[in-house]
């Protein structure tokens, strides 16, 4: 859905809403707005708990120590993804969102990989390999990296203008922590050894020059999620965005959902994967968690629909929704809607299930495997189902299609957190 | 980088609202538009086919490279209006991903081929094999890329041309068949899955033409753009055969015969030839370029130029906006363009 411009919303009146439900509508965007606060503020809980479980694996690298440092990445996920349902139609959130998040990688530009594996004829820095390379050579120029911090990493991000040199973020942690996944579409996720950070017994070389890239790394994305954090506070731009113009935050809102569901998770995230039969092609390709990552997206939808956020010490964030804003004028359209993100629910669940199970994701996207792509098909079938009834919801409350960009903001990007 | 609101407020001052009647035969331009994609998806299984055909007579020898080269060209600029299209059967088929893979921004064309290569060589002339590899492997940019490589192009170009002739006879079928989609929009109500009213038949064909537009700013003329100081050439849909401007035209020439044939009116059609004007205005921008598109971008003067189609691009994505969305009543739906 192209929502066209900011100004646009707010300078046409959509009366016959606004009138009638104006109070309604700022306790719904306020409710929405403490969500997505809960979210990240969550978020940055679990990667200073991330930060803490790292400094202990590279201080006394051991199987033990990265096994925490693993499970502590796992439960970050969990609020982060989330979050996403309040990315897309806030071009606040959207800028900023590939910091922390950008995939696919080419992950040899961060460390080590296999010959055969990740490697991209494409991009002349798929084996640029950071962690061994005191010093880059990127058109004609010199970058020194003798020192790995948030400002290298920050600065090599997307470098030479390719995206797939994603330098920062969770994925390039994941890929630190657990190594190239190489099992192909068979069982089994990265196993980088503890050693490949002990300096004393160092495995994979430039164990020090890895334990600082996570460092600096994990350091990188607890500033970059209290940028988030102040997003969404009393003052931050990402709150003002949604509850300044109720007829624009109710956009932004609906825009995030359906951008979600539709062109991003149904497609990008697994309809692209499922065809390419590529168990690179998986959004935690390194942690096979891509089954959480994608079930923790959805909720994050329904979360947005429904009103309500279960945080992480087990409190619920909840209150008036856009449920209710569709129930009051169509309660028929208003539980379907539910009813199709209760089922696109359990369809992410099926996945889910398989996969801690033990059929992970990479080994549905296995050609010739008909149960596992009629797992993962079905949950993409019900994502577009559920877009048709936002589309209809949104027609139904009288918002036109005049607002932001849903993705791929073209606005001044560099502007995000000034 | 044009921001976006001042585009919009340019569009706003040189529009007034339409003033054609808001009552509009939605089953009517249902009925038009379907021949027009009729039209469409029968142009490209007719292309795909004689792909499928040139294929087997360059592998046995029997023609030259040049006619194949020319059969896979002729395939593409029949495939690009359909690209609009990612509703329905080409979504159900995965056949965007299939016939046109783009972009790649993992070289997964290159993997999906060394892939398909490592199979018997028996096995490649059959589509069966090509259908059950990576997506990337099947369609147009891989035989692009395997008749522009020093890779082994015999058989695998007889399996790969035969199994998009393939695609193509299906989305066809998909579409016209007695029980196909076409039917589908035509009974559109209450109890249809998926079209709960004419309008919203109308609705789909909207946002098809508007996505077609974005796909076209933002990612065919956008990606290889990249930032002034950075322009990014090899981002340029199929710039291995300087196919990159002429798959634009083609996809902006179904975009104007869809609004032409099913949009325009008795009482719209001057708003129709106003937005049909600009269209031409736009192709012919791009017909003066001398260059193909990953050169012009490189060159600070033209990707000046490439600029201004851009936006020219979006201006009339906003006008078409504001024409369909104001005198008719129609709202954008949700795209594929949607995500990252």
């Amino acid at each position: 859905m192209k929502f066209r411009t900011a100004t646009l919303a707010s300078s046409i009146a959509l009366a016959s809403f606004s009138a009638a439900h104006a109070a309604d509508t700022n306790d719904v965007l306020t409710n929405y707005a403490d969500i997505a606060l809960a979210g990240y503020e969550d978020s940055l809980t679990t990667a200073k708990a991330l930060r803490v479980a790292v400094d202990a694996l590279v201080s006394s690298p051991s199987e033990a120590t990265l096994q925490d440092a693993k499970q502590a990445w796992l439960a970050s996920r969990v609020p982060y993804q989330q979050t996403e349902a309040f990315r897309f139609g806030n071009p606040t959130v959207d800028d900023w969102e590939g910091k922390v998040n950008a995939w696919p990688l080419d992950e040899g530009l961060i460390d080590y990989i296999d010959g055969d594996f990740g490697t991209n004829e494409e991009n002349p820095f798929a084996t640029a390999n950071i962690v061994a390379n005191a010093s880059l050579e990127v058109a004609g120029q010199t970058i020194d990296a003798s020192a790995i911090t948030p400002d290298l990493l920050e600065s090599l991000h997307e470098l030479d203008g390719i995206e797939a040199n994603v330098a920062t973020g969770y994925h390039a942690i994941e890929f630190l922590l657990w190594g190239q996944d190489l099992n192909g579409t068979e069982h089994g996720a990265g196993a980088r050894p503890a050693s490949d950070f002990d300096t004393a017994n160092c495995t994979g070389g430039n164990c020090e020059r890895r334990a600082q890239y996570l460092v600096a790394a994990t350091d990188l994305l607890i500033s970059d999620l209290e940028d988030a954090v102040a997003n969404w506070s009393a003052d931050g731009q990402g709150r003002a965005d949604v509850t300044a113009d109720g007829t624009q935050g109710l956009v932004m809102a609906f825009t995030g959902m359906g951008s979600l569901s539709y062109g991003e998770q149904a497609g990008e995230r697994m309809k692209l994967g499922l065809m390419l039969k590529d168990p690179e092609e998986e959004h935690d390709c390194f942690s096979d968690n891509t089954h959480n990552s994608h079930y923790f997206d959805g909720l994050g939808v329904r979360n947005v629909y429904a009103g309500r956020y279960v945080r992480i010490d087990g409190s619920v964030v909840s209150g008036p929704s856009l449920y209710d804003v569709v129930k009051a004028k169509d309660s028929v359209l208003a539980d379907q809607l539910m009813s199709d993100m209760n089922s696109t629910m359990i369809a992410l669940g099926d996945i889910r299930t398989a996969a801690e199970a033990g059929t992970s994701y990479d080994q549905m996207l296995a050609a010739g495997n008909e149960a596992g792509e009629a797992l993962v098909q079905n949950a993409i079938d019900k994502l577009v189902g559920q877009t048709r009834n936002i589309e209809r919801a949104v027609q139904l409350i009288g918002l036109d299609g005049v607002s932001v960009e849903g993705s791929d903001s073209l606005d001044n990007p560099d502007a995000v957190f000034q | 980088m044009i921001n976006r609101t001042l585009l919009a407020a340019l569009a706003l001052s040189t529009l007034a609202l339409p003033s054609w009647a808001q009552v509009v035969d939605h089953a009517a331009i249902r009925e038009r538009a379907l021949s027009t994609l009729e039209a469409q998806f029968g142009e490209f299984a007719k292309a795909a086919s004689e792909l499928s055909e040139q294929a087997v007579g360059y592998c046995a020898g029997e023609s030259r490279a040049e006619a194949f080269t020319q059969a896979y060209h002729n395939a593409w600029l029949a495939w690009a209006p359909l690209d609009s299209y990612q509703f329905g059967p080409i979504e159900q088929r995965g056949a965007v991903l299939r016939i046109g893979f783009w972009p790649d921004k993992k070289g997964f064309v290159g993997r999906g081929l060394r892939n398909l290569l490592a199979l018997p060589e028996a096995a490649l002339s059959d589509p069966d094999t090509i259908a059950g590899a990576s997506a990337a492997a099947q369609g147009l940019p891989a035989i692009e890329y395997l008749m522009g490589s020093d890779l082994q192009q015999c058989p695998a170009v007889i399996g790969i041309s035969a199994q998009v002739s393939r695609v193509a006879e299906a989305l066809y079928a998909d579409w016209f068949a007695a029980d196909g989609w076409s039917e589908l929009t035509r009974q559109a109500g209450p109890d249809n899955p998926v079209y709960l009213s004419d309008a919203e038949v109308s609705k789909e064909l909207f946002t098809a033409m508007d996505f077609g537009l974005t796909r076209i700013a933002d990612m065919r003329l956008g990606r290889p753009m990249g930032r002034f100081d950075k322009p990014m050439p090899r981002r340029a849909e199929a710039w291995r055969s300087g196919l990159s401007f002429d798959l634009i035209q083609a996809q902006l020439s179904g975009i104007g015969a869809l609004l032409e044939a099913g949009f325009k009116t008795e009482d719209n059609k001057d708003d129709i030839e106003t937005l049909l004007h600009k269209l031409a205005e736009i192709q012919s921008r791009i017909e003066a370029f001398d260059a193909p598109l990953d050169v012009v971008v490189t060159d600070p003067i033209t990707r000046f130029r490439v600029e201004a189609v851009q936006t020219e691009t979006r201006l009339f994505q906003l006008a078409l906006t504001e024409t369909l969305g104001g005198g008719m009543g129609l709202k954008l739906g949700f795209s594929a363009a949607d995500g990252d």
